[in-house]
Formats: structure tokens, sequence, C-alpha cells
């Protein structure tokens, strides 16, 4: 009687642990859920998919035709006020889908031939109130220079977070 | 008569027809169509309010791109999301974007555009919805249909008064 009870508590206690997952549960990766008015990795990568949409549609990538430029990627730039963005992080998100897109070849800081320099900001503006409102304004800004410093293109997105 | 006689001794002449044929056969896909884009509007309310127009699909570069505009019929604004996906020609899934949130105020359009970020990307796939903010709320996390059904009933209550 002893052990049909312990198995039977034992058992139960597997099914509450492996069956349903308390509250923890497997999200969306499109989906983009924000807790506080802060950057998520989905905003990285709408912030990726919105600037590259603006590049590669831009003439200045159209001109390019079949040639695949060697890009490196300069400074990034934190200007918001949480310094922990991980502005690689943001970057190897848009670094992977012009490397994927086969418009450019990407190569690394101490190459000695390269075309283009890419370098971006992540600005914010922010307002609340007494009450805990807050707007959070990001805004990421890409720029491509070419060897000669001149500024070729510059693209950007914007995406304000509110909280009632 | 004469007119066939001119055009079969210049070659010339042949070769200038054979050109246009190619080039304007060539050009056909390169012009923009709209069959290989698709706008899914979620829900009856969103299909009876607003309208799907202009959708096309050009070739850019190595790439592609896709477009439509939305037009907004109702006296409602819209709060909208929507979400680009990409395929290849064998259907098979090349990109899901991110939901991308936009206002949409009474008797307004807006542009959409999204571009193929590969080279096999062909066929473009846009999914319109209400925004899903169940999600958000930590207290709500495993109950966002329940709150998702709730918040679209009571907007449809709230219109119908």
């Amino acid at each position: 009687m002893l052990a049909l009870l312990s198995s039977f508590v034992l058992f139960s206690g597997c099914a509450s642990t492996i069956g349903g997952q308390g509250a923890v549960r497997i999200g969306d990766p499109a989906e983009r859920p924000h807790l506080a008015t802060v950057l998520t990795t989905g905003d990285y990568l709408a912030f990726a998919e919105n600037v590259t949409n603006e590049m590669l549609g831009s003439s200045f990538v159209a001109a390019w035709g079949s040639k695949q430029p060697k890009f490196i990627v300069g400074k990034l730039r934190n200007n918001t006020h949480n310094e922990n963005y991980r502005m690689g992080d943001l970057h190897d998100r848009i670094t992977e889908t012009l490397l994927n897109s086969g418009t450019v070849r990407v190569v690394d800081k101490s190459a000695t031939s390269f075309d283009y320099i890419i370098k971006s900001d992540l600005n914010t503006t922010r307002q609340g109130n007494s009450k805990g409102a807050e707007l959070v304004y990001f805004t990421l800004v890409l720029k491509v220079f070419d060897i000669g410093g001149e500024l070729k293109g510059q693209w950007s997105d914007d995406l304000p977070l509110i909280k009632g | 008569m004469k007119l066939r006689k001119i055009v079969l001794n210049n070659r010339r002449f042949a070769k200038i027809a054979v050109a246009v044929i190619l080039v304007l056969f060539i050009s056909l896909p390169i012009a923009g169509y709209a069959g290989d884009v698709e706008v899914l509007l979620s829900g009856d309310r969103l299909k009876q309010d607003l309208d799907i127009a202009h959708k096309v699909m050009r070739p850019i570069g190595r790439l592609s791109k896709a477009g439509f505009t939305i037009q907004n019929r109702s006296n409602n604004l819209y709060n909208l999301e929507y979400q680009a996906v990409w395929f290849d020609q064998y259907m098979q899934t090349v990109s899901t974007g991110t939901w991308q949130r936009f206002t949409l105020p009474p008797n307004m359009g807006k542009g959409v555009v999204s571009i193929g970020k590969s080279q096999e990307a062909s066929i473009a796939v846009f999914q319109i919805r209400l925004p899903h903010d169940g999600v958000i709320n930590g207290s709500n996390l495993g109950k966002e249909h329940k709150y998702e059904n709730s918040n679209m009933s009571e907007r449809e209550n709230s219109d119908n008064k």
C-alpha cells in the first residue's frame, strides 16, 4: 500500500514537472513581447529587417549590379540610456542578413582590402511622468562610408516603446 | 506585297524585329506582377473594413521587392501589425519577418514593402492582424489566446455600440 502510494506521489511529481512546464513556454521568434521599455532580441531582428529593407532597396545597392563589394564593420555606438544593449549582437543580425542576400562580402577589421565601412548608432529619446508612464523612442542609424571617408548611404529605423 | 518584299529583303529589319520580340519576352516579368504576392487579413472585421490593392513584385538588383497598399474604408482607427514571409519557387520558407506594427487612421491608406533577402526568395505572403499585446503582460503568459479573443470581442462589442 505504501509502495503504491509512494509510486503515485513519485509519478504525479513527474507529471507536474515534465508534462506541464509551469510558467515557462516556448515563444515564437517572430513575436515581440515586451515586459519593459527595453529592446529585446525580437527588436534586434526587426531593426535588422527594416534597415536592410531600406539599404537593399536603395539605388546605391542596385547600382552594384553583379558586384559584391567588401564591407568591414566599423564603429557601433550605443548612445542610449542603457549601456547593456549589445551593439555587436544587433550588428551580427544586420551583417547576417546582408551576407545571406548575396549582395556583399564581409571581411574582418584586419583586412587591408575593402570597399566600404559600416557604422551605426543606436539613439533614444525618453519621456516619462510621475505615474510611471514612459515613452522611449529608439532609432537605429546605419551608415556606409567608402574608403575615402565619403558617406555613401544612410538608412534608419524607429521603434517607439510605450508603457502606459 | 511591297512591304513583305521589303521585310524579307532587309536583314537589318529582321534582326531588329527579333531583338524587339526578345526584349519584350524577357521584360515581361520585370514589368512587375502581382501573382506572387499574397496578403492575408486575419478576421472578418479586417476583411470588411480594409482594402488591399496595388500588389506588386519587382526585381531589384538580384533580389525581389514585394509591396501592396492597404486602405482603411471605415471610420475606425486601426492599430495593426504585419509580417512578411518569403518563399522560394518550391514554397520552401526562405525568411520569416518579425511582426511590424503600424497605425491606419480612418479612411487613410498606407504602402507596405518588403525585400526578399535571398536570391531564392520569389513569393511573398503578408499577414495582417490586430496586435497581439496579450503576451506582453507577464501574468498572462500562456493565456494569450483567451486574452486575444476577449480583446477582439470587446472591440467588436464597442464598435457595435
